[in-house]
């Protein structure tokens, strides 16, 4: 950007123009005025001067004519020519006279001045101007710069002669012009002083002008510079001043409405970093803090060469206080736990003198931040101190909550140079501890990285895939082994990876089943067999479609109310939607899932216990949860012909018997299996040798082929 | 030599004069009479003028006559005879410088004693002239019967005195005229004084006039009569030579001083005093007194102011 002036320099320039062009104008106004009264002062001199000198000078040759007269009125009356000669004489060496008569009443002249008077006894009339009147009257006329007077002689009172002359007075008047070039020439100069009088004047005040401007601006805008100069500093982050000028003027103001601007967006600020930086639920430092603070950590101990921990903790099965005891309760006991945590760190940092920090990342993530640590034993200490902390059960409402958690451990800088790496490192190394039954802390180590990024991969593909539809469902049909006509068939989760290909059920399904969105996933394969199911129904009447639900989502009172609800809106028939559960999982949550069972039950939802007899189940539940029958795992079926499972399936096949509920025998693939277990009175068969599992589709054309065979 | 022989002559003449007047008079002046200015007189018309030219003069003879008592030189000027004459008779003027017919009056009225014959104008002795226009065609004095003749004024010799007794004498009967415009008598001559013989000359170029009269020196003055108007004027009558003008001393300047004062005047010479006789009215010199001009002088006052 081009530097620009400031405004106290632009000001002042402005003033100094103002004040130049002020100046210019009174300058030239003043040269105007002065040209004016020169001009017009010369004209009215002159013609004053004109008109005095002409008065002044008609008064003194009257006064002359006069004088002459009275005194030459003997001579005259005497005729005493050489008298009147010498005095007429006399009259024109110093006057300069065109001419002098003097004449009797008659009108002829007396005396003409010269000496032997050659005009005398000749008509005055022709020699004086017809404007001039004659006679023994008094009279004056001017011709030019010539005056013409007559003057009466008188003896008694009464006229007997006059004297008229022509006075020459043209020197007069030129002195009169000549004085006047000489005023002007003199006045001329004089305005030549004057004018540069101003000018210097001008020359004087100007730089006056302009430091007076710059005095009087820089005087005015001290205040604003003093306002200027401290809100950049504010900008630049200085927060220990204040705008308040103690002013009763404008500038005054200005500074407490800044400086209560100021205070308000201190405020402002104060609650912006509070939101930004805390933790609502547990008013603990939040995600962005911590990330901040371990950026600035790793620079500081990055230059310092320190070394120091990260934390990473994780509430184990925090979720299931969410989903059974509800989210405000889940909230308490975070705040209780986060006590319980900040406690130990802060005992802890007493101890050791360097202060641990807690931080909150969401959810029932927290991360502990240890400085400057000595060993990586410091940090086991520190998460063996964590643990224990949880370890008394919390009482909430009267109830009581046992709750742990799995701590990651990461060292910086071993375990990573950037906050990101040590973060998600401690991260997997909390996974690791989770994966290794919870409630303990596991140091990250670099292997763990890869069995972690494939659960992680799956965990965050999963719902990009229910997103984009690359899930869909096969169908393994069942058939009745007395009549081997297919009764129904079992949904069977499928992912499409779009990179990887077809993922295999076995690897994904279990670790959708450590997360939380195992009932995403439930729900999707619920809601698309169900209406698969009402397609089906539509050809054929009696079809029943069995799905999984996994141990994780069993005790979840949303899930089991959203596959009633999905039953009744589509209204689907009783024993039509069938919902199988791994012996194992039942037996993990026997305790919770009895409610949801009998809630199925009650909907007209079959239950069948899918791999049974891998399990270490008591045969008690068969009896009391009202389980419709039992798949017996296919393991016992692979082994059926050259094994000794034989008398096991025997033995299920008489427990169902007896309980009166029905069995299927899952994997057959031979048809001697299929006579076997048939003769063995297994009630339904599913396996490759009887079908393969396929698409709906298929199923349907399958179905289609069925009903025409069937007579 | 013949002026040496007629200054001894006038010196014989003087003193003879001395000797009848003064006894006459009974009146003896002491030869000193304390320190005082001698005063110098004379009738004058032009007042500024003849103080200027006679004061040089008087300085001079107060310088020679100190021994008689002068300690300084005055000049006192009067506007007629009479008032002269006045002044002559209260003792207040020691020396005159006059004109012939005021020179006999002063001799005739105030015993005074004319000393020399003075050479005023560089004229030794004068005429006086009668003059018309030519274009009138007054050809003789007797012409001028029923006309108007300007004199100067009444103490003029040559202006008035003389031309009238020459008009008188030619049995002319003259009438003096108020004012030009006044008409003559039947049969007389009406005259008026024209003041100064420029006047004189103009009044006749002019024809207020008839005649004028003008001695022979202003005559032939250009400034008094200009050359032009000799063409038009016509003299009809030239009168005899008379002397000029003389000095005179009064009952109040000591026989011895005014003895002093004729030998001083005359020993004035164009040699050695040329600057002050030309001062002194243009004076050529001084001459001394002879006895046809005493007689003229008393002729003069004989007739009683009627022209010889």
């Amino acid at each position: 950007m081009k530097r620009r002036f400031s405004v106290i320099c632009r000001l002042s320039l402005l003033l100094t123009l103002l004040s130049a062009l002020i100046l210019l104008a009174l300058m030239m106004a003043v040269d105007d005025s002065l040209k004016t009264y020169l001009r017009e002062s010369n004209r009215a001199d002159q013609d004053k001067l004109t008109e005095v000198a002409r008065r002044q000078l008609e008064h003194d040759a009257q006064l002359l004519l006069r004088s002459l007269s009275d005194s030459l009125r003997v001579d005259i009356y005497n005729q005493d020519f050489s008298a009147i000669g010498d005095a007429l004489e006399r009259l024109g060496k110093f006057r300069n006279l065109d001419y002098i008569y003097v004449y009797d009443h008659n009108g002829s002249i007396l005396h003409d001045g010269s000496a032997d008077v050659p005009l005398y006894g000749e008509p005055i009339t022709s020699h004086t101007p017809p404007q001039l009147l004659t006679g023994l009257v008094e009279g004056r006329f001017w011709s030019g710069e010539h005056l013409h007077l007559n003057s009466r002689v008188e003896a008694s009172g009464e006229a007997f002669a006059a004297i008229t002359a022509g006075f020459d007075f043209t020197s007069a008047f030129n002195e009169i012009k000549a004085h006047r070039e000489d005023m002007i020439s003199a006045e001329y100069s004089l305005f030549q002083n004057v004018r540069k009088a101003v000018l210097l004047t001008f020359m004087i005040l100007l730089p006056i002008c302009m430091l007076s401007a710059i005095w009087i601006t820089r005087g005015m805008l001290k205040p604003l510079q003093v306002l200027t100069n401290r809100s950049s500093r504010y900008a630049e982050g200085e927060r220990n001043l204040t705008f308040e000028l103690h002013r009763p003027d404008e500038f005054g103001r200005l500074g407490t409405a800044l400086e209560r601007m100021r205070q308000a967006l201190e405020e402002s600020h104060d609650q912006v970093r509070q939101m930004a930086y805390e933790d609502t639920v547990t008013n603990l430092p939040n995600r962005r803090w911590f990330q901040n603070r371990l950026s600035e950590m790793m620079h500081r101990s990055a230059s310092l060469d320190g070394t120091f921990a990260v934390l990473f903790i994780d509430l184990d099965h925090f979720k299931q206080v969410n989903d059974t005891a509800g989210h405000e309760r889940g909230d308490q006991l975070l705040r209780e736990v986060s006590k319980r945590l900040q406690t130990c760190v802060q005992a802890n940092r007493l101890q050791r003198g360097p202060a641990a920090e807690l931080a909150r990342l969401g959810g029932d993530e927290f991360v502990v931040l240890l400085p400057a640590i000595q060993s990586a034993e410091d940090a086991a200490e520190t998460a063996r101190a964590l643990l224990g902390s949880l370890a008394p059960p919390f009482l909430l409402y009267g109830q009581y909550f046992s709750i742990s958690c799995s701590i990651g451990i990461t060292l910086y800088p071993d375990d990573g140079i950037s906050a990101s790496e040590i973060l998600k490192h401690a991260d997997v190394a909390m996974y690791s501890a989770k994966q290794h039954g919870r409630n303990q802390f596991a140091f990250f180590q670099p292997q763990m990285t890869e069995e972690i990024r494939e659960h992680l991969e799956i965990q965050q593909g999963i719902k990009e895939a229910i997103d984009k539809d690359y899930l869909y469902l096969d169908y393994q049909p069942l058939y009745s082994m007395e009549s081997g006509q297919m009764i129904g068939a079992e949904a069977l989760l499928r992912w499409r990876h779009p990179i990887k290909g077809l993922l295999s059920p076995a690897r994904f399904i279990p670790i959708i089943e450590e997360s939380d969105l195992i009932e995403d996933v439930t729900r999707w394969v619920a809601n698309r067999a169900a209406r698969d199911l009402k397609k089906i129904l539509d050809l054929r009447e009696h079809f029943s479609v069995a799905i999984n639900i996994s141990g994780a989502a069993l005790h979840q009172l949303e899930m089991c109310e959203y596959i009633c609800e999905l039953k009744q809106h589509l209204a689907l028939p009783d024993k039509t939607l069938s919902i199988e559960i791994t012996e194992t999982s039942m037996i993990s949550h026997l305790d919770s899932c009895e409610a949801v069972l009998r809630r199925w039950k009650r909907a007209g939802i079959d239950i069948w216990i899918d791999d049974f007899g891998t399990g270490y189940s008591s045969l008690a539940y068969l009896n009391s949860l009202s389980i419709d029958g039992l798949k017996i795992d296919q393991s016992f079926v692979h082994n059926l012909i050259d094994g000794h499972s034989r008398p096991l399936i025997d033995a299920m096949i008489a427990l169902a018997d007896s309980l009166s509920i029905g069995t299927v025998a899952e994997g057959i693939e031979t048809d001697r299996q299929h006579e076997e277990l048939k003769a063995m009175g297994v009630e339904y068969g599913q396996g490759f040798g009887l079908a393969r599992p396929m698409r709906i589709d298929a199923l349907m054309q399958l179905l289609e082929t069925e009903e025409n065979v069937r007579p | 030599m013949s002026r040496l022989v007629a200054h001894r002559r006038a010196a014989i003449l003087f003193f003879f004069v001395l000797c009848i007047v003064l006894p006459v008079n009974g009146v003896v002046l002491p030869a000193t009479a304390g320190a005082e200015p001698l005063v110098l007189a004379q009738v004058s018309d032009r007042p500024k003028k003849d103080f200027k030219q006679l004061l040089p003069m008087a300085r001079y003879m107060a310088d020679r006559l100190q021994a008689y008592g002068f300690n300084g030189a005055q000049v006192q000027l009067y506007d007629s005879a009479e008032a002269l004459i006045g002044a002559v008779r209260q003792g207040e003027v020691h020396w005159i410088s006059e004109t012939p017919y005021t020179s006999a009056r002063l001799m005739q009225e105030t015993a005074s004693t004319p000393l020399a014959k003075k050479w005023k104008n560089g004229q030794q002795q004068y005429q006086t002239m009668i003059f018309t226009l030519k274009r009138r065609e007054i050809l003789s004095l007797q012409d001028l019967v029923g006309q108007r003749i300007a004199f100067e004024h009444p103490d003029s010799f040559s202006s008035y005195f003389l031309p009238r007794r020459i008009l008188e004498n030619a049995g002319l009967s003259l009438v003096e005229l108020e004012r030009p415009e006044d008409p003559v008598p039947e049969g007389q001559v009406g005259y008026l004084f024209s003041r100064n013989e420029k006047n004189n000359a103009l009044w006749v170029d002019k024809e207020i006039v008839a005649a004028g009269t003008l001695n022979n020196g202003d005559w032939l003055n250009p400034d008094r009569v200009m050359p032009e108007m000799h063409e038009r004027f016509h003299v009809i009558h030239r009168s005899a030579f008379y002397p000029r003008a003389f000095e005179l001393a009064t009952p109040a300047l000591s026989p011895e001083a005014a003895l002093a004062l004729r030998e001083e005047l005359l020993a004035l010479s164009q040699e050695n005093h040329a600057g002050l006789l030309a001062r002194y009215e243009q004076t050529e010199q001084f001459s001394p007194l002879e006895l046809q001009d005493l007689n003229f002088l008393q002729e003069l006052t004989d007739t009683g102011g009627r022209a010889p």
